[in-house]
């Protein structure tokens, strides 16, 4: 199945397959990765919040 | 009956799971797309009915990968009444089943659309790609060998003796080959074309017309059409699957579709635990306070009304003493009058009087005292 | 409880000693194996094995016995139960030592332990599970790292940056609890991928779920049996105030597993109804099945609950040894017993001598650490200089 495309189609095809997920797997990898990002930023947030929101209750 | 109603249950149960245990099992992230794979992605056919067990394909797919020599020479057929699976050095393998040994079943890496070897990977050295190989890159490979465990075809192998450089190993469809424009060594090889190379919508068109033209042939189902979410190697045969080693009890559901739910409560856990554990925190923490403040309060009420009892008592005793003094002047007042006739005797015993009214208010005080020591 | 048998500090030659030694001696050796022979000399592993104790027992079983350290700070400085304050270092020490030997064990088991890293650092495979289990490992072996460290720095006298690492202490606690959430029950996500596999009375959709809630009555269960045993033999450490609280935290933890085993119980017939898999109870694999919920399960929660109520300390130190055994024997279930149950007996796993060696190598490392900590540094009392109080 070596048909050789060339020229501009080519290259359209070649973009294709690099911009769109065709598999879950790939769609999880991408997706879990970001989420993990998220996760750590939310992880760092809360704790902030949480100290400005009782800042100025007097134990 | 029994067991269609016990497959009834079976997927009324997990319509319940599914339900009831929301985050916990479906609610995965890709709920709502469906990946169909790479567009043109290529595969093999392997029509069972067709092999002849010449050990041909092991032979071709040892020597394009540089593989080592076996014992035993590949023309040596007596290997086949051993159930074998893929090992290290041995990416392919032919194995005999039926009554006479007259059916032939090769094995080796499915080339999964959707590899569960790749979902496993911890460090994504595991790839599906567009041409359809599943390929494996060993300078990622950690060697953890959650791979193994979790291809249900029971293919990738482990380089258990090599120390510092063990691989995993298994077929690769001849990636390397089929960027050259080349066939696949086994494919290649193979003098009944048994085994046919080409595109995976193809191959399975060419597999359902031949189910088709000898229904009598052919078992009517292409295996590795729809088994762990479809695979690139199709296979066609004329005995029931299960009885020639190849398992019929391995579902439809991929590998990322069987993990995803899990993957997805993970960031649910992280976005609500902290909220919840803090929110505990802080609930038990304002308890701790209230039951302080309760405790304080307690505590001041009991010493008020101590400090009260006390004045009470106190006052009660000062009225008695001045009742008393009184009543002892009036005492003394009438005594004088009535015998202010004997006036020596009278002057000695006010005297006496005097004193005892010290006495008594030295006593007065000393139970104050006491009373602050108690606060 | 008398301290008949408790090792004297300056004589050396204890029968511990000794057998420690040997097995340390043994243990190095076996770790020159293991590294210029490779895995094929030192394990039966094979293709259709590929995980054998080393993952069953030291890491599954490793990473569960060691959920005291969450459990015990998160219902300390979370839950607000003080009176388990004295509990919570011991735990934590248990913990960060028992994370630190399972990342040890590791690098015995995987192929190219260099490349450990590798998943964090240089190419995330994040659509593994195995993937949440590393990051959460690592990230939680360094959470208990700082939380551990102020019994070091007590001792070295670093005070101003004990005090500062001490103020951590609710969100260090918080973070334990996120990440113990996500990798215990990630340990039980590793097998959601094979169905095929695993026999269909242990596969679940709620493995995940499984894991975590058995994980906090094993922890419980071997902050008393650990308790127990440092009663026995290190109870010259130990203070008032630990001596005092011992038997409220015996009793409240034994009382807690007790109830969330029966918790678990309730579950794991949920899974049994939810998949409809009561037919397979009346095969062998059932009667084994039924062994471990009923026999490691519910009886020491029995155990438990009879021990709470009858205030006997005694019973209910059993029951947690008990315990400890039914998490061992469902750990290794799940990854080496029931796993591959479709396979003739002749190509099933079983491990070889010096797997077995090389994990008892590793529980012996972990007790001679503790021992050395907590005979040195304030573990099982508090250092004058900071009390709590
Ligand atoms: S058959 Fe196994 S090794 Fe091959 S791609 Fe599928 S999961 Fe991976
Ligand atoms: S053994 Fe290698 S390829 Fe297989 S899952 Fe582990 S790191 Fe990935």
């Amino acid at each position: 199945m070596s048909t050789r495309i060339t020229g501009p189609i080519r290259r359209l095809k070649e973009d294709i397959l690099e911009n769109t997920i065709f598999t879950l797997q790939d769609f999880m990898t991408c997706t879990k990765g970001l989420t993990y990002i998220i996760m750590g930023g939310i992880l760092v947030f809360m704790p902030l919040f949480w100290k400005f929101l009782t800042d100025r209750e007097d134990d | 009956m029994a067991i269609s109603r016990r497959k009834f249950l079976g997927s009324l149960g997990a319509a319940i799971g599914a339900t009831t245990s929301g985050v916990l099992t479906k609610a995965y992230g890709a709920a709502n797309k469906e990946f169909k794979g790479y567009p043109g992605s290529s595969g093999v056919l392997h029509d069972i009915t067709l092999c002849i067990g010449c050990r041909k394909c092991e032979q071709a797919c040892n020597k394009v990968n540089d593989l080592p020599q076996p014992e035993k020479p590949f023309d040596d057929l007596t290997v086949l009444q051993q159930k074998r699976r893929t090992q290290a050095d041995e990416y392919t393998v032919v194995n005999q089943f039926g009554p006479q040994g007259s059916v032939f079943v090769k094995k080796q890496c499915n080339h999964c659309l959707e590899p569960a070897c790749a979902s496993a990977c911890f460090v994504k050295a595991f790839k599906k790609t567009p041409a359809g190989p599943v390929v494996y890159d060993a300078d990622l490979c950690v060697g953890c060998r959650y791979c193994m465990v979790a291809c249900s075809f029971e293919v990738p192998a482990y380089e258990y003796d090599k120390v510092l450089t063990p691989r995993v190993t298994k077929c690769t469809m001849c990636a390397p080959r089929l960027a050259e424009g080349k066939l696949p060594g086994c494919v290649e090889a193979c003098p009944r074309e048994a085994l046919i190379f080409g595109e995976r919508d193809m191959l399975l068109k060419i597999a359902k017309s031949r189910i088709q033209k000898h229904p009598d042939h052919y078992v009517d189902h292409v295996y590795g059409e729809h088994e762990m979410g479809g695979t690139s190697w199709l296979y066609l045969s004329g005995q029931p699957f299960e009885s020639i080693g190849m398992r019929e009890d391995l579902g439809t559901a991929s590998a990322p579709e069987l993990t995803s739910g899990a993957l997805s409560t993970v960031p649910i856990i992280v976005g609500l635990w902290p909220v919840l554990l803090t929110g505990v925190y802080a609930i038990s923490k304002r308890k701790d306070k209230i039951a302080k403040e309760e405790q304080d309060q307690a505590l001041h009420t009991a010493s008020v009304q101590a400090t009260e009892e006390m004045n009470q008592k106190i006052e009660a005793l000062r009225e008695k003493m001045v009742k008393e003094k009184t009543a002892a002047i009036n005492f003394e007042v009438k005594k004088a009058l009535e015998e202010a006739a004997k006036e020596k005797e009278a002057e000695k015993q006010i005297e006496i009087h005097e004193e005892k009214d010290s006495t008594s208010t030295g006593e007065l005080e000393d139970s104050q005292e006491n009373g602050k020591q108690e606060e | 409880m008398d301290s008949d048998n408790r090792i004297p500090e300056n004589k050396k030659l204890t029968t511990f000693n000794v057998v420690t030694g040997i097995i340390l001696a043994g243990g190095v050796v076996l770790t020159i194996l293991r590294f210029t022979m490779g895995l094929g000399t030192v394990t039966n592993l094979d293709n259709n094995n590929p995980w054998g104790i080393w993952i069953g027992f030291d890491l599954l079983c490793g990473v569960a016995l060691a959920a005291g350290g969450y459990v015990t700070s998160a219902t300390c400085y979370i839950f607000g139960l003080k009176r388990f304050h004295s509990a919570v270092r011991p735990a934590i020490l248990t913990a960060f030592l028992g994370y630190a030997l399972v990342v040890l064990a590791l690098h015995y088991d995987v192929g190219r332990p260099w490349r450990l890293p590798y998943p964090v650092f240089y190419s995330p495979g994040t659509s593994s599970l195995l993937y949440e289990v590393g990051l959460c490992v690592f990230l939680y072996l360094t959470v208990l790292f700082i939380e551990y460290s102020p019994a070091a720095m007590e001792w070295l006298g670093f005070k101003k940056l004990r005090n500062v690492v001490v103020k951590l202490t609710l969100l260090l606690t918080i973070f334990g609890v996120v990440l113990s959430t996500l990798h215990q029950s990630s340990l039980g996500a590793l097998f959601l991928i094979v169905p095929s596999k695993l026999h269909p009375l242990w596969y679940s959709s709620y493995l995940p779920v499984y894991f975590f809630i058995s994980s906090m009555f094993a922890g419980m269960s071997m902050v008393i049996f650990e308790g127990s045993l440092a009663h026995r033999h290190l109870k010259d450490k130990m203070d008032e105030t630990h001596l005092r609280e011992n038997t409220g935290v015996v009793l409240g933890f034994g009382k807690a597993a007790s109830f969330i085993m029966m918790g678990y119980v309730g579950i794991k017939i949920i899974g049994l109804s939810i998949d409809n898999n009561w037919h397979y109870l009346t095969t062998g694999w059932g009667l084994w099945y039924l062994l471990e919920l009923i026999g490691f399960v519910l009886f020491p929660g029995i155990l438990y609950a009879v021990g709470s109520r009858e205030k006997n300390l005694t019973l209910i130190r059993v029951a947690s040894l008990w315990t400890v055994l039914g998490i061992v024997l469902n750990r290794l279930n799940i990854s080496v017993v029931a796993f591959n149950w479709h396979l003739p007996s002749a190509q099933r796993y079983c491990p070889s001598f010096m797997e077995i060696a090389t994990s008892v190598f590793i529980v012996t490392l972990g007790i001679v650490i503790y021992r050395f900590i907590a005979t040195r540094m304030p573990i099982l009392h508090e250092h004058p200089d900071y009390r709590a109080h």
